[in-house]
């Protein structure tokens, strides 16, 4: 088994302008800033604004542009938003706060929680209508603000990012295919440095720091005094941009100027990374890929018709319990079920005797691809693509509420900023191709498989896998939308 | 430094909330007594007629209005779908309208008097593209929100 060091040939920071500005003491606070003026926006037209979901900049952003830029981005950079994420802005003031000796729980150490708020959040979205609800909408962004906050300040490294955010599992899991990842240039650089600032940080906050002799001279004051890795990554052992917030504090923190962001091949992670082989992990995978299917049911007719006949069958009229049931099965039961049914399958055509977590975790992250071009096709073609525009007469719409006329009277018709007949054969193209990649991948880890690589065979299981998912979301995006959110007809 | 400049953004993120606690302009908010209702006919998807229905606060039917419907998705970020007629027949309005996606929308109209004054309403239409097509007609005809 190799173990997969990139071998960068360009390194972001050391690009003209924009590297200097993502190594500056203060440069991760600017993309900060600049989201945390757009949070306060938002929070602003959702509390006092129309409650009207097309018409309040709330929901338009989050719903349409949040989602849609993200996927962009870590289809052509990485993990942008985690890097300039205003919800941890607080995090040095709450590291000031903070009752020094927290750890965060050991038994929760692990993908379990961050599974169960993923699932929370994307059944909380369909049963509150969160995508039609300024208000909810805003709340949500509010208890973002708190949770970060709260646990910041009670525990020494960053849980909430690693353990609990939900938007930050969703990115940690799609940045896995992004061609950006956190490494270092010089490993010998590392073998030798004592202070490992990149994960400890450069001194304490708020106290002079010393700066640190290298080589001939004195470091500039831009690596001193900065925090450490949040979530605690040792930057010449990443291997995975799984944890990686792009937060860049490692990179600004080292004293040798070894941190690099590199670019690479998408798919290298995926093909070469050694996975942690833990069921959290390959779960974690598993139902990212599923639940970007069932997210998608969650918005076309027949999921209503489901929903009313176990409305009926339970005796409710409430949406909750039917659609936590929907949910689990799609997007916990079928993805634990699976996963389980095909790594036995493939451990038994490959006549292996090792544990399934083993074999689960050798094939999980094939699924990362078709998972993300499934998010891609539905959050940036869908979404994005096709409603982007709207951010123009809505915004103009908030000046007018305003009395500031200058931009003119909203022009309601503007919306998709491409053809909506493109959307259909891009968001297929998108996933076919995220198909091939799975399947690339899926070989290529089997030819790393321990001992001796895996038979096509031994992949089989897994392919049909990926084939049937791929079908179920070609079936599922050609069904007609069905935008529900105030009606429950159980 | 680094605590000053979260000082001022954290203010800046409270001031300018409680500015807009402050209150702001609120458009389609129909009290001017205006009685605005609409048969939509069929929620089939598909083209069909809006027939809006204009009286005043005496029950007088107005005709010289432009009536202006702006059909939206509840989710945020759908494609509108607008309408107008400008020719009322003892109130009523014949709007051209299609319902282009099967769920809940919101209608708002406008109704633009002859003298300018804009009465604005919005209306629920839910289960837009159901299994028959037809409105129950108490969910048409609908009073000031």
């Amino acid at each position: 088994m190799t173990i997969y060091r990139p071998t960068p040939q360009i390194d972001v920071l050391k690009l003209p302008l924009i590297g200097r500005l993502l190594r500056w003491r203060w440069g991760r606070l600017v993309f900060q800033t600049i989201l945390l003026l757009v949070a306060t926006l938002l929070l602003y037209d959702g509390f006092t604004g129309p409650q009207f979901a097309p018409e309040n900049l709330s929901t338009v952003v989050t719903w349409i542009h949040y989602r849609g830029i993200i996927v962009f981005g870590f289809l052509l950079l990485g993990n942008i938003f985690c890097m300039g994420c205003p919800f941890t802005l607080p995090r040095t003031l709450a590291k000031r706060l903070a009752i020094r000796g927290g750890r965060w729980p050991k038994m929760l150490r692990n993908k379990w929680l961050a599974i169960g708020m993923l699932f929370f959040f994307f059944w909380a979205y369909e049963y509150f209508d969160l995508f039609a609800s300024p208000l909810l909408t805003v709340w949500i962004i509010a208890g973002y603000f708190i949770a970060s906050f709260v646990l910041e300040a009670l525990f020494e490294e960053s849980p909430f990012c690693k353990y609990v955010c939900p938007l930050g599992t969703f990115n940690f899991v799609s940045s896995t295919v992004s061609p950006l990842q956190i490494t270092v240039s010089d490993r010998d650089v590392c073998h030798t440095c004592t202070g490992r600032e990149c994960i400890n940080g450069t001194t304490n906050i708020g106290v002079p720091g010393n700066p640190v002799k290298q080589g001939q001279g004195v470091i500039s004051l831009d690596s001193i005094q900065v925090l450490g890795c949040g979530t605690e990554l040792f930057a010449p052992q990443i291997d995975s941009n799984l944890d990686c917030t792009m937060c860049l504090d490692c990179a600004r923190a080292c004293p040798h100027d070894n941190v690099m962001l590199g670019v690479r091949n998408p798919l290298a992670e995926l093909n070469e990374g050694v996975w942690s082989q833990r069921w959290d992990l390959s779960f974690l995978v598993l139902i990212f890929t599923f639940s970007a299917l069932g997210n998608a049911f969650g918005m076309v007719g027949p999921v209503f018709q489901l929903e009313a006949w176990l409305a009926n069958v339970l005796k409710v009229q409430d949406e909750a319990l039917p659609l936590m049931i929907i949910f689990g099965m799609t997007n916990l039961i079928l993805p634990i079920g699976f996963g389980l049914l095909v790594a036995w399958l493939s451990r038994t055509l490959a006549r292996r005797e090792e544990p399934l977590r083993t074999t689960l975790g050798r094939y999980a992250p094939a699924f990362a691809p078709l998972a993300f071009s499934i998010w891609l096709s539905h959050y940036g073609g869908f979404h994005f693509l096709g409603s982007a525009a709207a951010i123009s007469p809505v915004f103009k719409n908030f000046m007018w509420d305003h009395n500031l006329f200058f931009l003119g009277a909203p022009d309601w018709t503007k919306s998709a900023i491409v053809p909506l007949n493109w959307l259909d054969p891009l968001e297929m193209g998108a996933i076919l191709i995220g198909l091939i990649a799975s399947l690339y991948v899926l070989n290529e880890r089997g030819k790393r498989a321990p001992n001796r690589r895996d038979k096509t065979l031994a992949q089989l299981p897994w392919m049909l896998l990926l084939v049937g998912l791929t079908i179920a979301s070609f079936y599922i995006f050609y069904l007609p939308m069905e935008m529900r959110g105030v009606s429950f007809t159980g | 430094m680094v605590k000053k400049c979260l000082i001022l953004l954290l203010s800046i993120a409270i001031t300018s909330l409680l500015i807009g606690c402050g209150g702001r302009n609120s458009s389609n908010d129909n009290s001017s007594g205006y009685d605005i209702s609409i048969d939509a006919g069929s929620t089939a998807l598909g083209e069909t007629n809006l027939v809006v229905t204009v009286k005043d606060q005496s029950g007088i039917p107005i005709n010289d209005a432009t009536v202006n419907i702006k059909g939206d998705m509840v989710h945020a970020g759908m494609s509108p779908v607008l309408g107008e007629s400008s020719k009322g027949d003892s109130g009523t309005y014949t709007v051209p309208y299609e319902w282009t996606m099967a769920g809940d929308w919101i209608l708002s109209v406008d109704v633009i008097l002859s003298d300018g004054t804009v009465i604005s309403e919005k209306i629920d239409f839910s289960g837009v593209g159901g299994d028959d097509g037809d409105m129950d007609h108490d969910d048409m005809d609908m009073e000031d929100e």
